[in-house]
């Protein structure tokens, strides 16, 4: 398995998790229903990575997950403090751009070796 | 190994080496026969069993790499996946009761927690179900390595295991599809 993308992928699947458990304790029906949006982009990104998983690294890969780990932890943050759905949007948006830029590179690269 | 005995005399004889060729008897035939038989058996099993142990390591690695693939929890791999498809699907019943809620509509409310009651029992079964091939693909490494090391009682615990795993996954799977079933009606 790819190292990188297995990264990817725990990490897309703990911020989908994360969102859950806040939609759990969301009460405006507004905001819950952004939660849900937002997640659903999310799990698209998880079942991407889930078919990449055996494909070859390279140095272009890995640099792109460091910047989707710095993302991570920014979304981290906007998730713990949604003050309104603009900006929560904004944040996952910002999130899963970098995101979309490893698929991109993952979905060029060679599968592995057998 | 009685008919290369026969052979042999014929050509002996031919070659005016000897006078007659020699004569097997049907019961020292049948006793050769069946000699040479369990000497090809015998080798086709020391072959094998040299097969066996020269794949082992990349059997074992090939079974490792499907376990993990499955995932070692519901935070990684497949089962990562899965349970996250059935997070969306409770999400979606989360949005509805809050709005429920925020209506005030009680008989929609009792629904829906009870929807998401049963969809939580699926999310269980469905994890369970990949826990379980998760086990089988590390047991059937586990009974490889017993029969290349010619551990028999390891091949039996292993195989064991494996037959659990599959009577506990149709049993799990029986009652996930029951469940699914009574949802469509």
């Amino acid at each position: 398995m790819n190292d990188d993308l297995k990264a990817l992928h725990s990490l897309l699947l703990a911020q989908h998790r994360a969102l859950s458990d806040k939609l759990g304790r969301e009460t405006d029906p507004d905001k819950a229903e952004a939660i849900l949006t937002e997640m659903q982009e999310i799990l698209h990104r998880i079942d991407l990575v889930q078919g990449l998983l055996f494909r070859r690294s390279t140095k272009g890969l890995t640099n792109a997950l460091a910047d989707v780990q710095s993302a991570d932890t920014e979304l981290t943050k906007a998730i713990r403090h949604i003050k309104d759905v603009a900006s929560f949007v904004k944040a996952v948006a910002d999130f899963l751009k970098y995101v979309d830029e490893a698929i991109d590179i993952a979905k060029t690269l060679a599968p592995l070796a057998p | 190994m009685a008919q290369q005995v026969q052979d042999t005399g014929k050509q002996l004889q031919n070659a005016h080496l000897i006078e007659q060729a020699p004569e097997v008897s049907a019961s020292i035939a049948t006793g050769l026969t069946k000699i040479g038989d369990l000497l090809l058996k015998a080798k086709a099993q020391s072959e094998a069993r040299v097969i066996v142990q020269q794949a082992d390591p990349t059997i074992g690695k090939v079974f490792a790499e499907m376990a993990e693939v499955v995932g070692a929890n519901r935070t990684t791999g497949i089962r990562g996946t899965v349970f996250e498809h059935w997070e969306q699907i409770k999400g979606r019943t989360k949005v509805d009761f809050v709005k429920a809620v925020a209506e005030h509509d009680e008989a929609r409310r009792r629904n829906l927690a009870m929807q998401y009651a049963h969809e939580m029992n699926q999310q269980q079964a469905q994890d369970l179900v990949l826990a379980s091939l998760r086990r089988s693909f590390l047991a059937l490494a586990d009974a490889h390595h017993a029969l290349a090391n010619g551990d028999e009682v390891g091949v039996g615990a292993a195989i064991a295991i494996v037959s659990d795993e599959v009577r506990d996954t149709r049993s799990l799977y029986d009652k996930f599809k029951a469940a699914t079933k009574d949802d469509k009606k």
